[in-house]
């Protein structure tokens, strides 16, 4: 299994588009964390130093999520969209094992990807000398909480391109998901659904408090879940699926 | 116990029959050739075989076991098929890189296949802008990384150039030379007849003719083609020593069933004039068209 994971992580080393999300994700958060310092001491906004700043500063790497998604994505969709399928089954006839080897390695390189936006924003709030960077028990918390939300969202993402397979509508569809169908909810009346929604769960992991939301381990079992279960569905098409 | 096996193999996709009851097997030692008109199933019997796609019946074995079930298939058998399943953006040694990684193959194994197949000069290429020619040595470098003994290759000549086409056919008779399998789909006959010791046809998924290519071309005959300007006379003279001729107008004659040497006799008996004698044999495109054409078809 390890040599397994070992070759997903090769493959995403070596496609350049790899490193094209990754530097979507940076400058995202950068952009994010900029804005974010632009408007520290004045009205609204948190003041310098303290404690829920550095919180909001290391929070901007969450927008870093869809990109890890999407990562996640092109992780299944790429094997469709190039046909490399064919000569990837060759070498791994067990489609099952390989499954879980794609996302071992996705959710690996989302937690990194998610480890380094944390480092980028942690060293842009220092830079700028308006954050304090204090390692107490809350930090650890909201770091852990959000390299597992990375990881549980780029395995999420290998899940939805193993179903989705066509590979632009399988990117699209996470982004719909999290920026229409979620803000919808509230909308329509249906806010009581949100806390079970893969965005709840995760607004749930970094510390937010909004009406029903679940505790931590509770959001943890509900991102889990639907990873397994769209793995699952996922892992089963494929393994029925014939390779033409 | 055959190398490969393939034992009333069936594909249907919803209403088409891509294989209908296919069975043949393919002796250690050998290269047998798979042949068929397009449509014929040629490439779904290969991805059963290669436990891409699923049988709706019957089994195809590699040495005596299904290709989902051995253990490191790289070192049993190595695949050729399409020469599209590449990431165009990784280079070529990286693309051997992964699939030799899950086997435990060494990295310096994939320069030495890189170097097998002439392509050591383009493996920090990437694919992307590879020729044709040179996707499909690169697909048979792949499916040397293991040094398997059995090979199964999909049209491997595409996009070969005819020193290409030349260089692979020595390349798979050394493999076999030294006890190694080789099961090749291919379009061009005459090269399948130069280098194919048995011949597998195909169509519309069903088996038309399993042998050697001489034992096919031989079901077809030959014949003996003679000039002469008393083909009239000729063609009595053969007639009548029970040989079957038929006049080709205006000064042939074509005489079937019988050797050069049996023609030059009784024309040497009978003092007739001849400007020229040419043995036809029916070579593999003959016996191909003719055993896969519907009317002749002799499944």
């Amino acid at each position: 299994m390890s040599a397994l994971v070992r070759t997903e992580l090769l493959k995403l080393c070596w496609t350049r588009g790899t490193w094209g999300f990754v530097a979507a994700a940076v400058l995202l958060v950068v952009v994010r964390v900029e804005l974010l310092l632009a408007g520290v001491g004045q009205v609204g906004g948190s003041a310098p130093h303290s404690p829920q700043l550095t919180l909001e500063v290391l929070g901007t790497s969450g927008l870093g999520v869809f990109v890890i998604t999407l990562l996640g994505v092109v992780t299944a969709t790429r094997e469709f969209h190039h046909a490399t399928w064919t000569s990837t089954l060759l070498t791994t006839p067990g489609r099952r094992r390989l499954v879980l080897a794609k996302a071992i390695a996705a959710a690996a390189v989302g937690a990194a990807l998610a480890a380094l936006l944390f480092l980028v924003v942690a060293v842009a709030g220092l830079a700028s000398g308006d954050i304090t960077l204090t390692v107490d028990a809350r930090l650890v918390r909201f770091v852990a909480g959000g390299l597992l939300s990375a990881a549980c969202w780029a395995w999420l993402g290998l899940a939805v391109g193993l179903l989705v397979r066509h590979q632009a509508a399988a990117l699209l569809l996470p982004v719909l998901w999290l920026l229409v169908v979620e803000t919808l909810l509230s909308s329509y009346g249906l806010q009581v659904l949100l806390p079970w929604t893969p965005g709840g769960a995760t607004r749930a992991i970094s510390g937010d408090k909004f009406a029903g939301v679940l505790p931590v381990w509770a959001a943890v079992l509900v991102l889990v879940g639907y990873g397994a279960v769209l793995t699952a569905v996922g892992t089963r098409r494929l393994v029925r699926s014939d390779v033409c | 116990m055959a190398a490969l096996s393939v034992q009333g193999l069936t594909k249907r996709f919803a209403r088409l029959t891509a294989v209908d009851d296919l069975t043949f097997d393919v002796q250690a030692g050998t290269i047998a050739g798979f042949l068929g008109p397009n449509g014929a199933g040629k490439t779904t019997t290969l991805r059963m075989l290669l436990g891409l796609v699923h049988p709706t019946d019957g089994v195809a074995l590699i040495d005596g076991t299904p290709y989902h079930r051995l253990d490191r298939p790289a070192f049993k058998v190595g695949a050729a098929l399409e020469a599209t399943g590449f990431h165009p953006g990784r280079t070529a040694r990286n693309h051997l890189r992964i699939l030799a990684h899950p086997n435990g193959i060494r990295s310096t194994r994939v320069d030495e296949v890189l170097a097998e197949v002439d392509l050591a000069g383009a493996a920090r290429r990437r694919v992307g802008g590879f020729s044709l020619g040179m996707r499909q040595r690169l697909m048979l470098a792949g499916a040397l990384l293991g040094d398997p003994p059995i090979l199964v290759l999909d049209e491997p000549t595409n996009g070969l150039d005819p020193a290409g086409v030349h260089w692979l056919r020595q390349f798979l008779r050394s493999r076999v030379d030294h006890g190694g399998t080789v099961l090749v789909s291919s379009h061009l006959l005459a090269e399948l007849a130069l280098s194919a010791d048995s011949v597998v046809i195909v169509k519309n998924g069903r088996l038309v003719a399993q042998g050697s290519v001489q034992e096919l071309t031989g079901h077809t005959g030959s014949a003996v083609r003679v000039r002469t300007p008393q083909a009239k006379e000729l063609h009595q003279m053969l007639t009548s020593r029970g040989i079957l001729a038929e006049l080709a107008p205006p000064d042939e004659i074509v005489a079937r069933g019988v050797t050069s040497q049996q023609v030059g006799e009784a024309v040497a008996a009978t003092g007739l004039v001849v400007y020229e004698m040419q043995v036809e044999r029916h070579n593999l495109e003959d016996a191909f068209l003719q055993l896969t054409d519907t009317d002749g078809n002799r499944a």
